[in-house]
């Protein structure tokens, strides 16, 4: 009925009065966006994020997303990893290390309670570490909690951890979203309403779209300046730009596309920082692959791509190019981009004399866009060398099984996240196919290591050994391009881990 | 020939025209990367500038209507040869045989396109020809059902019957009756089919499913587009165009055609 | 009548039963572990062995199936893997946003198509109707995720008058929540529109040619007072079927639409489950759009046949 009137005056041949009705709609539209941005207080705040979290348990998923929304917000672990990946004391006020480098004990702060009112103690930590090293665990970091080998409650403040053996990135794995302290009571509920310590509660969650916070008024440290946070999920990149732009969300922290950059920079209602992640992006090899397993077809490679042109194309000049895979502000980084310099002439040569003068590879790519548009310009630059790529894109769940697992791919593009991961070069079933035993005598020695300026020359060797193997094409550090209103301060300029810590996030006007 | 058909047809072939030029001749190499002049705007080296990797649009243009062209051309050709037949038979027949094959093809339509597409992608590669396959996939039931209306009639005409009564077999008959007098019927739907089908590979490109980089695809062209909507809006709205003039060349040629074919309805005109 | 009625529902039961087994089927030859996308790429064989088992993953297909059909059949339509909630509970979610959705663009769609098919059939031939031809053909030729592209340039980005994407939720308030659902609506209508416009334009001149229509014509009423009195009831019909077929596709074809506008939507609920593995999930939903065309498909012929007893024979 509704639209049978509407048509009267086109009927009545009245065109003019159909877009005077157009043109009043168009109006209210406009007010009605006023409304919006004028209910924006100053204590809350609303940040983008690009993935949405399958579920808010960080102790029971994978996915970088629980971790940026939950990470510090929601929960806290015993340690806590601030935005320069230094290690402070989180919900352990203090710990010490006997000297066998296997005994850690934990002094708990005192006070300190969940969201539903129930008191933390050492019976938390206890569970929440036996649940994570358990046989049947789900937890995400198993493998760098395995060292634990007991927990023992000494008192309700006190907690004793026994590891098999020394590991001297204990307080660090300690840290991570993986290893927040969570309840017994809640443990199995913390994916749809997560029960945690930290100075934010989960409010509500719109699925696909939103996730609100607010503030936890019986937080057992300094409260947050804000009072409600909301995390909205823009994944498309398009959509998160037009979204900064008309001020739908305060703060994009990973905004996904670098070329949009210039124009936030030209913006004085913007403030962007261009910082680190722990992202090493690398052109994953299947060693194990005949002719890849040849050294002198990997350096061919190696030679092959030109990182300047590679940022400049798919990061529009955004990222630090690496030569190994360190991350270069961590202590102890080399500089090693220059061990196999651009050089198509020698790529070229270095195949003949393999004796592989034409290649056909297939180069596997996920679908963030470093992957798929870097991709395309390294299949450009494999070509000018006569090596010829099937490009083949996957989502995730392709990439985890085609690759990951089975490793049925020849070259892949991905950035490796996790800080420290230098075990995946040791680890015989890992999908690089790498196996060198001198590696793994360094990479152990590296663990073992409580020395520091001993670990430090472990460390420059290790680097060395990865470039000098050529085990991967090592590209370039993904950069955090973090874009907010110029208003906000305290966000993480960095990401050591993938986090959002909102605590001292406040607004100056 | 009438005005619409005169117009659509010239749209067509140019279409056609370019795709089948940039098999041997590009203003430039459509695959040729060049970083440091990405983004260019148009000059008289580039008509239509260069894109985010610095390959030149026009030839990408070119080239990506050769991947429509082919795709929405092999997909229509499947449904034809397996939903003409099927539709022809099923109105032969009638009964439990036509009702079967209208079930069939009502079956099929009640799956959702895209998420059809889109698990197809996952399983078996997001490959071209996929994409074509996955198309020609729901033109069958079209070209069944188009095919079976417009044979109904003919197998209940006097002459087919005098054909029987001859002893001549249904495949027979089928042939040399009822396929040239639905010819004309068929030949107008294959158009509107095809202009669908680029419609629809473009859809299926933009989320993956069709033609694998380094070749272009309009489709693909408008998702990597996106990001570059308020630098470089030209990367969004020139392959927008020329899926629009395909589309509409195609749908005006079928329109076209069943004027031309379909005097009746011409004459109410 | 009976046995015309009961042959029916016996066909619609088997054509469901079918449509189960084929989309279970699916989710079987889709290749991807749902545990070890759920767990990454630092998950121990072990861990994902865990998770499997917690999944109901390590049970035999027909368990699975039977386990499956049961439960959808008595409307309970399995638990998300990845959500960890009832997948009932997500569709809800999510129809609150696909459904207003596809009623405004279905609105839209017929407030385009309305005028424009009036306007041509009155104008039959003349210069009004070659234009809405023109205009109509252009409406079906441009592929609406372009159209949603440019009008997200221009109404978000440029003018900033309604919002980019995003769905802020009803409890925002309904004009803000009617905003964000304004530029996807009109991104859908804009083809259903044209297409509708081109059916409304055929129907309307199919009944003004038929013998009634002469007759008011005769007793002295204008072309356009026939149009609008007696002829559009009769063309509504065909119109009407066509509209009920648009809604079906606006319902489950919004997929790319609801990603360019970043809608919490049954779509992309679809999209994001089948790149997750989130079989549960995507398997129901699936099959509920499935179980939807095909119910619909079955009243409608149940109602022709009712109507015009010559088609009970094929109901």
């Amino acid at each position: 009925m509704v639209a049978l009137h509407m048509t009267s005056p086109v009927a009545r041949g009245g065109f003019r009065r159909l877009i005077g009705y157009l043109a009043m709609a168009a109006l209210c539209a406009f007010l009605l966006s006023g409304v919006q941005s004028a209910m924006a207080a100053r204590s809350q705040i609303v940040v983008g994020v690009r993935l949405e979290p399958p579920h808010l348990d960080p102790t029971a998923g994978a996915a970088a997303a629980i971790g940026e929304v939950t990470y510090a917000n929601v929960f806290e672990g015993l340690t806590r990893i601030d935005g320069k990946g230094e290690v402070l004391p989180g919900l352990a006020e203090s710990w010490d290390i006997a000297d066998d480098g296997r005994t850690y004990t934990f002094r708990l702060r005192e006070g300190v309670q969940f969201h539903d009112g129930s008191s933390f103690d050492a019976a938390d930590v206890k569970f929440t570490l036996d649940r994570a090293v358990a046989a049947d665990s789900v937890n995400p970091q198993k493998s760098l909690l395995e060292p634990i080998e007991s927990v023992e409650v000494v008192d309700p403040r006190t907690v004793r951890i026994v590891l098999r053996r020394p590991t001297a990135q204990f307080p660090f794995t300690l840290g991570l979203p993986a290893a927040v302290i969570v309840a017994k009571e809640t443990a199995d509920t913390n994916r749809t309403n997560p029960n945690g310590t930290g100075p934010f509660r989960v409010s509500r969650w719109v699925k696909g779209d939103r996730i609100d916070l607010e503030r936890n008024e019986r937080y057992w440290g300094a409260k947050p300046a804000l009072a409600r946070a909301t995390f909205r999920i823009i994944g498309d990149p398009s959509a998160a730009y037009a979204a900064l732009l008309a001020g739908d969300i305060d703060a994009f922290p990973n905004f996904p596309a670098p070329e949009n950059v210039p124009q936030f920079r030209a913006d004085p209602r913007f403030t962007v920082v261009v910082g680190n992640t722990e992202g090493k992006t690398v052109l994953a090899i299947n060693n194990g692959r005949k002719p890849l397993d040849d050294i002198r077809v990997r350096r061919a490679i190696a030679h092959a791509i030109d990182r300047k042109a590679l940022i400049d194309g798919a990061m529009d000049g955004l990222a630090q190019p690496i030569g190994s895979h360190y991350a270069p502000q961590n202590k102890g980084y080399v500089d090693l981009t220059g061990r196999y310099p651009y050089d198509p002439d020698k790529a070229r040569e270095l195949l003949k004399e393999a004796g592989v003068p034409e290649l056909r590879l297939r180069l596997v790519l996920p679908p963030p866009s470093y992957a798929r548009r870097g991709g395309e310009i390294i299949a450009a630059q494999l070509r000018a060398v006569g090596i010829e790529t099937e490009i083949v894109p996957v989502e995730w769940a392709q990439w985890l099984s085609d690759v990951f697992r089975d490793r049925r791919y020849d070259l892949s593009i991905v950035a490796h996240v996790e800080p420290n991961d230098l075990d995946i070069y040791a680890r015989d079933d890992y999908y690089f196919d790498y196996h060198s035993p001198e590696y793994k005598e360094l990479y152990a020695a590296l663990v073992a290591e409580t020395d520091d300026a001993k670990r430090l020359d472990i460390l420059k060797r290790i680097q060395e050994k990865l470039a000098d193997d050529s085990v991967n094409g090592f590209l370039f550090l993904l950069p955090k391009i973090g874009i907010w209103d110029a208003k906000l301060k305290g966000l993480w300029e960095n990401a050591p881990i993938p986090a959002n810590d909102l605590t001292g996030v406040s607004w100056q006007d | 020939m009438n005005g619409r058909l005169a117009c659509g047809f010239a749209i067509v072939s140019f279409v056609g025209f370019c795709a089948l030029l940039s098999l041997v001749w590009t203003p430039h190499d459509p695959l040729a990367l060049d970083i440091a002049n990405k983004l260019a705007p148009p000059d008289a080296a580039h008509w239509l500038g260069t894109d985010q990797l610095g390959r030149d649009l026009l030839s990408l243009i070119m080239r990506g209507a050769l991947a429509s062209v082919a795709v929405s051309f092999v997909a229509v050709t499947l449904g034809v040869t397996a939903g003409v037949p099927l539709g022809v038979l099923a109105a032969g027949r009638r009964g439990v045989t036509g009702d079967v094959v209208m079930r069939i093809s009502d079956f099929l339509f009640a799956f959702p396109a895209i998420i059809i597409a889109i698990l197809l992608r996952e399983t078996f590669g997001p490959g071209v020809t996929n994409a074509a396959v996955a198309i020609g996939l729901f033109n069958v039931p079209v070209f069944a059902r188009v095919a079976y209306g417009a044979a109904l009639p003919v197998w209940g005409s006097g002459y087919v019957m005098a054909a029987r009564v001859a002893g001549r077999r249904g495949l027979w008959i089928g042939c040399a009756h009822v396929l040239p007098n639905i010819a004309s019927t068929l030949i107008v739907q294959a158009t509107i089919q095809l202009s669908l089908g680029v419609l629809a590979e473009a859809s299926l490109s933009y989320v993956g499913l069709g033609v694998q980089p380094p070749q272009p695809s309009w489709g693909r062209m408008l998702f990597e587009a996106q990001t570059f909507m308020a630098i470089a809006p030209r990367l969004a709205v020139v392959p927008g165009l020329a899926i629009a003039v395909a589309v509409l060349g195609l749908s005006l040629t079928g329109e076209g055609l069943r004027r031309a074919l379909d005097p009746r309805r011409e004459e109410r005109r | 009548m009976i046995r015309v009625l009961l042959r029916a529902v016996l066909s619609l039961l088997l054509t469901l039963a079918c449509a189960s087994v084929l989309v279970f089927a699916a989710m079987q030859v889709l290749p991807g572990d749902p545990a070890e996308v759920m767990l990454g790429v630092n998950a121990r064989p072990d861990t994902l062995a865990a998770l499997r088992a917690q999944l109901g993953l390590d049970q035999p297909l027909p368990v699975r199936y039977a386990a499956w059909a049961a439960g959808f059949f008595s409307g309970d339509l399995g638990t998300s893997n990845t959500y960890a909630v009832p997948v009932m509970e997500l569709v809800r979610e999510r129809l609150s946003v696909s459904l207003p959705l596809a009623l405004l663009a279905l609105a839209l769609t017929v407030a385009i198509a309305l005028p424009l098919g009036m306007l041509a059939a009155a104008r039959r031939g003349r210069l009004a109707d070659r234009g809405v031809l023109l205009v109509t053909q252009l409406g079906i030729a441009v592929p609406n995720f372009w159209f949603a592209m440019l009008l997200v340039l221009l109404f978000a980005i440029t003018w900033r008058w309604l919002p980019p994407g995003g769905f802020p939720g009803w409890e925002a308030g309904v004009l803000p929540a009617l905003a964000a659902l304004l530029l996807p609506a009109v991104a859908l209508a804009l083809p259903q529109g044209a297409i509708l416009a081109q059916v409304m334009r055929s129907a309307l001149i199919d009944t003004l040619d038929q013998d009634f229509i002469r007759t008011a014509r005769a007793k002295g009423l204008t072309r356009g007072e026939a149009l609008r009195r007696h002829a559009l009831r009769n063309a509504l019909i065909p119109v009407l079927t066509v509209v009920g077929l648009q809604f079906s596709f606006l319902l489950a074809g919004t997929i790319i639409i609801e990603n360019v506008f970043f809608l919490p939507g049954l779509g992309r609920l679809v999209f994001q489950a089948i790149n997750q593995r989130d079989l549960a999930v995507v398997q129901s939903v699936v099959m509920l759009l499935v179980a939807s065309v095909v119910i619909v498909n079955f009243l409608v012929n149940l109602a022709y046949a009712i109507v015009d007893p010559r088609l009970r024979g094929r109901a």
